[in-house]
């Protein structure tokens, strides 16, 4: 009953949450704006502080829902809550390009999502920033305030922003190449990104989209199997789930 | 970690200091952090666990082993049959199993929060009794289920349509003549008196429909709770309640703390509080917390030993706070790999033809309640309370594909011992299923109310929410502490903001401010 006012027999759109990773203040939601926002300006403004982003992504004949999870500045005191990983089927795993330490932070993430994600996730990482080091973006300071702004969640802001007169490629402390050599090692999708340019942010969610098992998600869907861990997620369980917000009017007392 | 956690705190000034501090991450603090992030207040949450929903907790198995290692004053005497089962981390077991009314404080606030996003939920399928004769009987609990019954004579379906119809009614219950000189009247006897029900009726009604833990509960508080259950039906399904996913309070409790963090909340988890000091005239508090160098300073402190406490609410939510007293629960936890309780299959449709093939079988339950009415156990059940077993499948994400965990609850004293308390419910319970299924993993323990919080010693800037008793009737833990994270809400609000405004805000209306429209809907 829930399920068919839902509206899904005409959306054929498969669901997708992806959860976003990362130090605070290395653009994680920066990284989101702009990919939603590019794709959306016309038709909505995101809202900030929502409970989750949701953006399409459409792959040659099928379209993807992604819900897409900020953490609420919840990472800070690793005080992450296990219903933030739960049904994730993507993660984004940001760090800066500037900055050695968020890349090892990164890999912390990654590590828990291994230990505490479902086992199909897709992770893709973000070496976010590489605007600040290309020689040919001339003012890179003004990138990062712009990035930084959208962080006012993480209010502790970038420390040690770029000095405007830095020769950009020395900003860089993760060389490309390290970065491409963990991320092949451990099995993630890789890009440099730029959520101020917009360079490689909609490449990296193309990407996760290709990867997604989605007939495995489509299965469990149908199957209503919904089991723990399982791809489907809010999606798989659907079948027999109660949407809260479905009914708003309860009957008159409907027992006699 | 601890170096980061340095350079967070210390990366501006002010950044430690907060409006409200509220201390514990269980369900009634979690809806009132969410409140007054949404409020716009500068909030930080704290609790000592590593985990959400503090004794309301959901939990992983190896979890709640972790638990068990360190018995408290609020849950103890652990036993269990094993260490090890297969896939721990698929399990969400729940401190506080409990059903959620479908119309009511908690649904109200999940809706008005927008937390109901977050979290999935499943109607409950079957309620049954245990008869003394080793069968489960189901409830008739609506008027379809009554007709149908081919085990109740007409007379005694007569006798129960009156009833319910009286219970569901619009009237006020202090008007009717039924209830004259007899508010006070235990329920079964009740029942019996003015009804003129059997003792099979009356035990399905009073246990299994109204959810009384004991035969003394007074009529008129348990009247107006049926009332609020009998009309919770038809909202999202036959049933009056629903289950949410991965072990139901701490999941929601998490989905709280999640949005009080989207409004703005900062989150510290699994560190210990090492000093809560306050200014000579308690307007500010000052709290050391483990590993965090930086002070974390508050204006209110929500949560703690000592200050104003914020009483349970004094209506029929919290029928045990106002009528009788509050009792420790033994509690069992029990994974079995056989359903023990199935709904019977589909009736065929009144114009369909005749169709070849095997008659369609019952199919298991995948969440369902089974009640033990007091003396209902032959052998070492209890005389005097009744015992609920809440069973939830691999639909209610809390489990994985072919197993149940079964929750069974008794009230009890002190002193009991929950092990030989418990094992001939949950032996009963299996014995439906097959005569020599054995649970996968049991585990027997005490609850008792989390510590009681100390007198008021007058720290103008502190509330102390009272503790919810650690048994309530199935469908009413949830709705109390929604009810009374309201009440905490208020309080706290007076504190933050003197003046009459409040009143005028809490005459207005509810605690949620209106939902940003469309943020989970995006698209088109």
């Amino acid at each position: 009953m829930a399920d068919a006012a839902s509206g899904s027999a005409a959306d054929k759109s498969v669901q997708v949450k992806l959860v976003l990773l990362g130090e605070a203040a290395v653009g994680k939601s920066s990284v989101v704006l702009r990919f939603v926002s590019n794709e959306f300006q016309a038709n909505k403004e995101p809202t900030i502080g929502a409970a989750f982003l949701t953006q399409k992504c459409r792959l040659e004949d099928r379209v993807l829902r992604y819900e897409i999870w900020d953490t609420a500045g919840q990472e800070r005191f690793h005080s992450l809550a296990p219903m933030y990983y739960r049904n994730a089927q993507a993660a984004v795993v940001v760090f800066d390009v500037t900055k050695a330490s968020s890349l090892e932070k990164a890999k912390s993430w990654v590590k828990e999502l291994q230990r505490q994600a479902n086992p199909n996730i897709v992770i893709a990482l973000a070496g976010n920033k590489v605007d600040l080091v290309q020689a040919s973006v001339s003012s890179a300071g003004a990138g990062s305030t712009a990035e930084s702004e959208d962080e006012a969640d993480d209010a502790t802001a970038t420390p040690g922003e770029t000095p405007a007169s830095a020769e950009p490629e020395s900003l860089r402390q993760v060389p490309r190449e390290e970065a491409q050599a963990y991320a092949t090692e451990a099995g993630l999708l890789f890009f440099e990104t730029s959520a101020k340019t917009g360079e490689g942010i909609v490449e990296i969610f193309t990407e996760i989209a290709k990867k997604i098992p989605i007939e495995h998600i489509l299965a469990a869907t149908r199957g209503a199997s919904g089991r723990p861990g399982a791809a489907g997620g809010r999606t798989g369980s659907q079948q027999d789930a109660v949407n809260l917000d479905n009914n708003a009017k309860p009957k008159e007392a409907c027992n006699c | 970690m601890p170096k980061v956690v340095t350079r967070l705190l210390m990366a501006s000034d002010g950044e430690g200091d907060f409006d409200v501090v509220v201390l514990g991450t269980g369900l009634t603090e979690s809806i009132a952090a969410a409140a007054l992030a949404k409020a716009g207040f500068k909030v930080a949450h704290l609790d000592s666990n590593a985990h959400y929903g503090a004794g309301e907790a959901s939990l992983s198995f190896d979890e709640l082993l972790e638990l068990q290692s360190q018995p408290s004053t609020q849950f103890f005497k652990f036993s269990r049959t094993t260490d090890v089962i297969p896939q721990p981390r698929a399990y969400s077991l729940s401190l506080s199993p409990s059903l959620i009314p479908s119309t009511g404080p908690l649904i109200d606030a999940l809706v008005g929060s927008g937390v109901s996003r977050y979290g999935g939920f499943r109607l409950l399928e079957r309620v049954c009794v245990y008869d003394p004769s080793g069968t489960a009987q189901p409830v008739p609990g609506s008027k379809e289920d009554i007709f149908k019954s081919r085990s109740i004579s007409l007379l005694e379906k007569r006798r129960l349509m009156r009833f319910l119809q009286f219970a569901a009614s619009t009237d006020a219950l202090e008007d009717r003549k039924e209830m004259q000189g007899n508010a006070q009247t235990p329920f079964p006897v009740f029942l019996k008196t003015v009804f003129s029900l059997n003792d099979d009726m009356v035990n399905a009604i009073a246990y299994a429909l109204a959810y009384c833990l004991t035969p003394n509960e007074p009529a008129m508080p348990v009247l107006h709770r049926l009332r609020r259950y009998l009309r919770a039906a038809g909202r999202y399904g036959a049933s009056p309640f629903l289950i949410a996913h991965y072990g139901g309070s701490g999941e929601i409790a998490q989905g709280f703390c999640r949005t009080a963090a989207v409004g703005g909340a900062v989150y510290i988890l699994g560190r210990k509080i090492t000093n809560i000091s306050s200014t000579e005239d308690g307007t500010r508090h000052a709290i050391q917390v483990e590993d965090v160098p930086d002070v974390v300073t508050c204006s209110l402190l929500v949560g703690g030993q000592s200050g104003d406490v914020v009483p349970l609410p004094q209506d029929d939510l919290a029928p045990v706070s106002t009528a009788t007293q509050s009792y420790p629960v033994a509690r069992c936890i029990a994974i079995v790999d056989q359903p023990v309780l199935f709904n019977p299959p589909p009736e065929p449709e009144a114009d369909a033809e005749e169709v070849d093939g095997p008659a369609p079988e019952p199919t298991p339950a995948d969440t369902a309640v089974l009640v033990f009415p007091p003396s209902s156990l032959p052998n070492g059940g209890s005389t005097t309370a009744s015992a609920t077993v809440l069973i939830t499948g691999e639909g209610t994400m809390s489990c994985p594909r072919g197993k149940w965990i079964l929750y069974i609850a008794l009230p009890t004293t002190a002193d009991a011992d929950p092990q030989t308390l418990l094992k001939p419910y949950l032996d009963a319970t299996l014995a439906l299923a097959s005569p020599d299924l054995e649970p996968l993993f049991a585990t027997y323990y005490l609850q008792t109310p989390s510590p009681a919080p100390t007198a008021p010693t007058a720290t103008p800037a502190s509330l102390v929410p009272a503790p919810l008793p650690p048994l309530l009737p199935l469908p009413d833990a949830g709705d109390a502490a929604a009810v009374h994270a309201a009440g905490v809400y208020w309080a706290a609000m007076r504190k933050l903001k003197p003046g009459n405004e409040v009143d005028e805000l809490e005459a207005a209306g509810g605690i949620w401010p209106a939902m940003e429209s469309g943020d989970a809907d995006a698209d088109e």
